[in-house]
């Protein structure tokens, strides 16, 4: 299966052939799964996030277009799961604005080595919304067209939402 | 100024954890169970239908769902707490025991830096025999009492990060933390807990505050039902000093910190926290004992001989990758490596480097030639990324954005 064409894979999972499913789930995985740690910074929920969007392709596989690639129809199902995740909780937790401003100032966030401490605090700063783009266009090479698609937002929406983001990240980091 | 698109193309965030084993397996049993599409709640259907065909009766219906729904939600929270795994010692070689951990995620072994080559890693899917690394200091007994102690700790943790998000919005450099251990005493003031910090236990007495949540099996309990000898989590606040440039978490104890939470659980979380400060790993799959062995020997090497290659923003980034050796010449060598890239998602791709002078080959930590290698073999590989170089090339790693830098023999 490893090296079985994309379209056929999608044709066999549509036949109901698991392994298929399953070679499509091991190729996207880990790109998913980093993409929705990038949005909700919580390992066990971008897991659950990421399973998630697996889940809901599967039974939405018959709806895949193919005029779009298969990765961006993915992170398009797993931008939405992460980014009403973040606004379900934000709705479930009454934001304290006190405590939310200390606790986001007193983490540093996971994310490990590869990031300076400063950049990193910074991105974790910014909105989910512009996370997702950031992680979308800077760390998946997603293009500007490509990002506007997973975000379902126009083209320059998203330029404007990267614009943003970056001043945002320049104020922290001045 | 900064340039923050260069500096946002040259780092990609990575979780610390890596996806669970079981990841492929868990979607597709869900859809196996669901073969006709995501299961609909059979209680808003029956009562869509009521309120369709009676509504004098929708009332009732109403009446009986909130009371269903308040067994259920009691259920569901209960439910985090119970990992439903097996764990069993074989009769014929202490050494190994046999895990079905379903829904636990332990870290079964431990992957330095990405992920194995496709269709190499071992699998998880129902009971798997692992074998215990250091049984002579670890026996079968305790690595059961530890496993299960694990899953504990994931499912508390996983509680908190439902009931509390806003407590652990990530788990380093911590202002709000867990602890595990044990209650000393209490009195009608004060508690007085035992609980792991680095290598050893500390103790703290803590004011008893009326604001302290107590947790058992995911369902608040009252303070006075904690009695001495209780295995807990503790969550404890310690704010941070953000005048302090290189703040550490303390000791915690009464003059830092406050104790906000006790979740109390059925094994002593903090043995398995003290083993792995002291001693890395527990156990390995037995299928891969030997290669796992050597990895945690080439992943120590590495980080202990040559630090800066894994410094925190040091230039240029090193990274640890898993793989195969394809082929290799007198001048070239071919590796297979997983790569993944928005076009083709994540895949094994072969690349083949130069043989440089400066290529170092190890082998149990020992310096070797590269004529030990030979095609076939797994191996760490240590990759340099090109200065400038984008770490994620929208076409993967060539020998012109990374270079090979050394091998470790698996």
């Amino acid at each position: 299966m490893q090296d079985t064409d994309e379209a056929e894979l999608i044709a066999l999972s549509l036949a109901g052939n698991s392994e298929a499913y399953s070679e499509l789930v091991n190729r996207y995985k880990n790109a998913v799964y980093y993409h929705c740690f990038a949005i909700v910074r919580d390992e066990d929920v971008a897991e659950d996030m990421a399973q998630e969007t697996f889940i809901s392709a599967y039974y939405k596989l018959k709806q895949y277009k193919n005029k779009y690639r298969l990765s961006t129809w993915l992170f398009r199902i797993s931008t939405n799961k992460c980014l009403n995740y973040v606004k379900r909780k934000a709705r479930e937790t009454p934001a304290d604005d006190a405590l939310v401003a200390s606790i986001a100032s007193q983490h540093l966030g996971p994310y490990g080595h590869a990031l300076d401490d400063e950049l990193r605090r910074a991105v974790e700063h910014l909105r989910p919304k512009y996370r997702a783009v950031i992680s979308l266009y800077y760390w998946q090479g997603f293009d500007y067209a490509t990002t506007a698609e997973v975000m379902g937002a126009p083209l320059n929406s998203v330029r404007v939402w990267l614009k943003r983001a970056k001043e945002d990240l320049r104020k922290e980091l001045i | 100024m900064k340039d923050v698109a260069s500096m946002l193309s040259q780092h990609t965030p990575k979780p610390k954890r890596e996806l669970t084993p079981a990841f492929t397996q868990t979607v597709l049993s869900e859809i196996q169970q669901h073969p006709n599409g995501p299961p609909k709640p059979a209680r808003i259907k029956l009562f869509l239908y009521f309120l369709k065909t009676a509504p004098g009766i929708a009332l009732i219906a109403i009446i009986l769902a909130l009371s269903g729904i308040g067994t259920y939600a009691a259920v569901i929270q209960t439910r985090d707490n119970t990992n439903g795994a097996t764990i069993e010692i074989s009769p014929d070689d202490p050494t190994v025991i046999t895990l079905d951990l379903k829904n636990c995620r332990v870290p079964l072994f431990h992957r330095p830096e990405g992920p194995t080559p496709l269709g190499r890693e071992p699998t998880y899917n129902g009971p798997t025999k692992f074998k215990i690394i250091q049984p002579d200091i670890m026996p079968a007994t305790k690595v059961k009492a530890t496993i299960l102690a694990w899953c504990e700790q994931q499912s508390v943790r996983a509680f908190y990060g439902k009931t509390h998000p806003l407590w652990f919005p990530e788990d380093t450099s911590p202002s709000y933390d867990q602890h595990f251990g044990e209650i000393i005493s209490t009195t009608p003031d004060s508690i007085t807990i035992k609980y792991a910090w680095g290598r050893d236990y500390e103790t703290a007495t803590y004011p008893r505050q009326a604001a302290l949540v107590v947790y058992k099996d995911g369902r608040a309990v009252a303070q006075d039902t904690l009695r001495a000898g209780d295995n807990a989590v503790f969550i404890i606040h310690q704010p941070k000093d953000t005048t302090a440039p290189n703040w550490k978490p303390s000791t915690p104890n009464a003059s830092n910190s406050t104790l906000v939470s006790i979740a109390q659980t059925e094994y002593n979380v903090a043995e398995y926290s003290l083993f792995e400060a002291t001693n890395r790993r527990v156990f390995a799959p037995l299928n891969i004992y030997n290669e796992y062995r050597a990895l945690e020997v080439a992943d120590t090497f590495y980080r202990k001989t040559y630090p800066a290659w894994f410094d925190s923003g040091a230039a240029p980034y090193h990274s640890m990758q898993r793989g195969d050796i394809k082929a290799i010449t007198s001048t070239t060598i071919t590796i297979t490596l997983p790569v993944y890239t928005p076009q083709k998602g994540e895949r094994n791709v072969d690349i083949t480097y130069p043989i440089s002078n400066s290529l170092t080959i190890y082998d149990n930590g020992k310096r070797v030639e590269i004529s030990s290698l030979k095609a076939g073999d797994r191996a760490l590989f240590i990759i340099a990324l090109a200065p400038g170089a984008p770490y994620n090339p929208p076409d993967g790693p060539s020998p012109t954005n990374t270079s090979l830098i050394s091998i470790a023999k698996l």
